[in-house]
């Protein structure tokens, strides 16, 4: 279904090349240390970065020749997900109607959404004076909204408390429910509460995929350097 | 003023208390000295014009026609140059925006153009514009009949508005280039256009403390003086400043001066109240400059309106090349020009030492008062924007008044420096605070912690802290100061005399080549010096 091939991008004090292959859909934890490039990984795919050499295709489709909006992809990232000044309504209807009109249309469309991700209130408040965790539901409802098959979440959940990022990640395990051919790719350095979700680990070191492939969480135990980051050296 | 002294009193008592309160104070009272002297300085000034108004015998202040037309023109031409400035700034930021150009060359040009001294930017115009200027020459080369000047009402908007264009498309060129880059993600996947960004998703980003930019230009259009003082053709295009300047030369009436003065000064408070909120923004005047994800890119209609700002902003400087080649160098090593640059120099170097220090201590203090969460800090940004609301030809005016009576004990190179680094301490001040202010909860604790003496984290961690700052504002203030015209028109004389008196006066005398020859030098001088502290600032030559 997605396929990198040899994928590279560098900057002046920074380089990276990916090659791995998702072949079914489910969650996928994208781990490694901090500045090894998961962040640039998730922007190349989003296109968000221009790419130096290699390719991505998706469903047989090359996403190269195509611009951000074109890609079949949703985004959510730690911070500035969503316009703090706008309502609640108009933050999620973006996600398939810029222009924001408040048609029957479009509230019906939201109300469904916010329903199916317990957000029980009045879709015409300010994002702002919502809490974080309500926040990152409502860029959620969005990427549920826009119903892409590709979901990439660079770090959406880091600055939120240990209860409310499990239900964040129940919401995306529902997501699934609904959408059973979509990829999400989650970068995350909470990998054990992620664990009992996940269908497989991509673990990013140096700017490269390990061993350029796909891992379960008890083959990737065995390995050394990911032992060293998720356990310690000592 | 009684109201004033008061508080004055009751804050320095503040002070002292905390000063007592506070366990580690090595240093403390030797930072906040230059601040005590400035409120020293002010009252002492406060209580010059009290005592001197209380020994006159006739207190009728003349206000006739004359002055009520000052007023209404200063409104006027204010009103009209700050909307203008406002709107094509704004235009200008969004076609800088798209552009390709590396945001630090576009925001040294626009610092440049906003300090740029205002009688090179004059000359530069009458230059182009004048009715014997270079466009009327290429009309007559055509033949066309065509005929214009820039005097007059329409010289005053169009070199007014070449400074404030140039400091709002700077503020807004700042907002768009920090626009957080994840929202830029969003707007890109979503397929959003750049008009329905700016006015739709990014409007209340960009328009954040906007107020607080039409305060500023509001002022500078207020207290502007040597742009009318070169302009004005017409007793009716007369500001408040200019009608100063004239109460004090021409009528020697300076009780009219002083009083003019503060009916200016209160204006300037109404305006000025927007600005104090920036203690609940002190990110607005931030330099930080993110790496940018470029989603928006330059069209034809940007091009052209770019190509326009350009004739705008680069017309005027044509006036160099026409002073090169009236090179003079009998002139440039005359004794009345070396002491004019001589003394440019020395006033430039001693306002900008002046406002440098009650600049650090007021920051000093606000810091304190604020980490204390004390409202004393709101006096102490209050006491602060006092002086910048003081126009400084009536400052100039009480100063006068103050040496006479001391039988000109104060040489006026003193006098001048004075006055210049009165009007420098604010900018400093409002430009140094973001970073002063910057993490000061983390840092409180630690201060506290290890016991770090105020004078150790003044040298030790806010002068790396904010070093990049502070070569920016000082490289600022001191071309501002070498450039400036207004209180060298009161405190000249035939041995003191400054660059920019002396281009006036040689102009005045009907010398323009040699008035656009020294104008050249002083701005190469000027270009370089700034030149010089941009290679300090981005080739990492001790800044990093």
């Amino acid at each position: 279904m997605l396929e990198l091939n040899k994928l590279s991008f560098t900057t002046n004090d920074f380089s990276a090349e990916y090659t791995f292959s998702i072949s079914k859909s489910g969650i996928y934890a994208l781990v490694g240390e901090s500045g090894s490039g998961k962040s640039t990984l998730i922007n190349l795919i989003g296109g968000f970065l221009k790419v130096n050499s290699g390719s991505i295709f998706f469903k047989k489709k090359n996403l190269l020749n195509l611009s951000p909006s074109e890609r079949p992809i949703s985004s959510l990232f730690q911070n500035y997900n969503n316009f703090d000044h706008l309502t609640i309504f108009e933050n999620i209807i973006l996600g398939i109607d810029p222009s924001m009109g408040t048609s029957d249309f479009n509230k019906n469309k939201v109300k469904i959404v916010m329903n199916k991700l317990s957000l029980k209130m009045d879709m015409f408040k300010i994002v702002s004076d919502l809490s974080g965790g309500e926040q990152q539901r409502v860029s959620l409802a969005r990427c549920w909204l826009r119903n892409q098959n590709l979901l990439l979440l660079d770090e959406p959940f880091n600055a939120l408390d240990p209860g409310l990022r499990k239900d964040l990640f129940a919401q995306l395990t529902k997501m699934h429910i609904f959408n059973k051919s979509q990829i999400t790719i989650i970068s995350s350095h909470f990998l054990d509460e992620l664990v009992d979700i996940i269908d497989g680990i991509i673990f990013i070191s140096n700017g490269s995929v390990l061993k350029n492939k796909i891992f379960n969480f008890s083959d990737l135990k065995k390995n050394s350097e990911f032992k060293k980051y998720f356990l310690g050296s000592s | 003023m009684g109201l004033l002294k008061i508080k004055l009193y009751g804050s320095i008592i503040g002070l002292q208390v905390l000063i007592k309160t506070n366990q580690n104070l090595e240093g403390s009272l030797l930072i906040k000295l230059p601040f005590y002297f400035y409120i020293l300085i002010l009252i002492t000034i406060g209580t010059s014009v009290l005592f001197f108004f209380y020994n006159l015998e006739d207190l009728s202040v003349s206000y006739d026609n004359f002055f009520k037309q000052s007023i209404k023109f200063t409104f006027f031409q204010a009103i009209l140059s700050t909307s203008i400035s406002i709107t094509f700034g704004f235009i200008l930021s969004l076609c800088l925006y798209l552009s390709n150009i590396k945001s630090h060359y576009i925001t040294t040009a626009l610092n440049f153009f906003f300090i740029a001294p205002v009688l090179f930017i004059s000359y530069g115009v009458i230059f182009i514009h004048g009715s014997n200027g270079l466009m009327q020459k290429i009309f007559q080369l055509f033949n066309l009949d065509f005929s214009y000047s820039f005097f007059g009402l329409v010289g005053i908007i169009y070199v007014t508005s070449f400074f404030n264009i140039a400091l709002s498309a700077n503020y807004f060129y700042r907002k768009l280039i920090n626009i957080p880059e994840n929202y830029l993600k969003l707007l890109t996947a979503n397929k959003i256009n750049f008009y329905l960004a700016l006015t739709k998703y990014l409007r209340p980003i960009i328009l954040n403390n906007f107020i607080i930019l039409v305060s500023m230009i509001l002022i500078f259009c207020i207290s502007n003086f040597t742009i009318i003082y070169i302009f004005a053709n017409s007793p009716l295009l007369t500001t408040i400043e200019l009608a100063i300047y004239q109460k004090i030369s021409f009528e020697a009436n300076i009780l009219d001066a002083v009083v003019y003065g503060f009916i200016q000064s209160g204006l300037i408070i109404i305006i000025l109240i927007p600005i104090l909120k920036l203690k609940n923004n002190f990110e607005l005047l931030t330099l930080k400059q993110s790496e940018i994800y470029r989603i928006y890119k330059p069209n034809l209609l940007s091009g052209i309106i770019l190509i326009i700002f350009c004739f705008y902003f680069f017309t005027p400087c044509l006036v160099i090349l026409k002073g090169l080649i009236n090179f003079n160098l009998d002139l440039l090593f005359s004794l009345g020009s070396l002491t004019a640059f001589m003394y440019s120099f020395l006033i430039a170097i001693s306002s900008l030492f002046i406002s440098l220090l009650i600049g650090l201590s007021s920051l000093f203090i606000t810091r304190g008062l604020y980490e204390k969460k004390s409202q004393l800090s709101n006096f102490i940004i209050f006491t602060i924007f006092i002086i910048s609301f003081i126009p400084a030809i009536t400052l100039s005016a009480i100063l006068f008044l103050i040496n006479s009576n001391l039988n000109f004990i104060l040489p006026n190179f003193l006098i001048v420096s004075f006055v210049n680094s009165f009007l420098l301490t604010p900018l400093i001040f409002l430009f140094l605070l973001p970073k002063f202010m910057e993490n000061n909860k983390h840092e409180r604790l630690k201060i506290i912690q290890f016991k770090i003496s105020p004078l150790v984290r003044l040298i030790k961690i806010d002068f790396l802290k904010f070093k990049k700052e502070l070569l920016i504002i000082c490289s600022s203030c001191f071309v501002l100061s070498m450039g400036d015209l207004t209180s060298i028109t009161l405190f000249n004389s035939n041995s003191f005399k400054t660059v920019p008196y002396l281009i006036s006066q040689l102009y005045s005398s009907y010398r323009y080549d040699d008035a656009f020859f020294i104008l050249a030098v002083f701005v190469i001088f000027i270009v370089f010096f700034l030149y010089s502290i941009n290679r300090v600032l981005y080739k990492n030559v001790g800044i990093k």
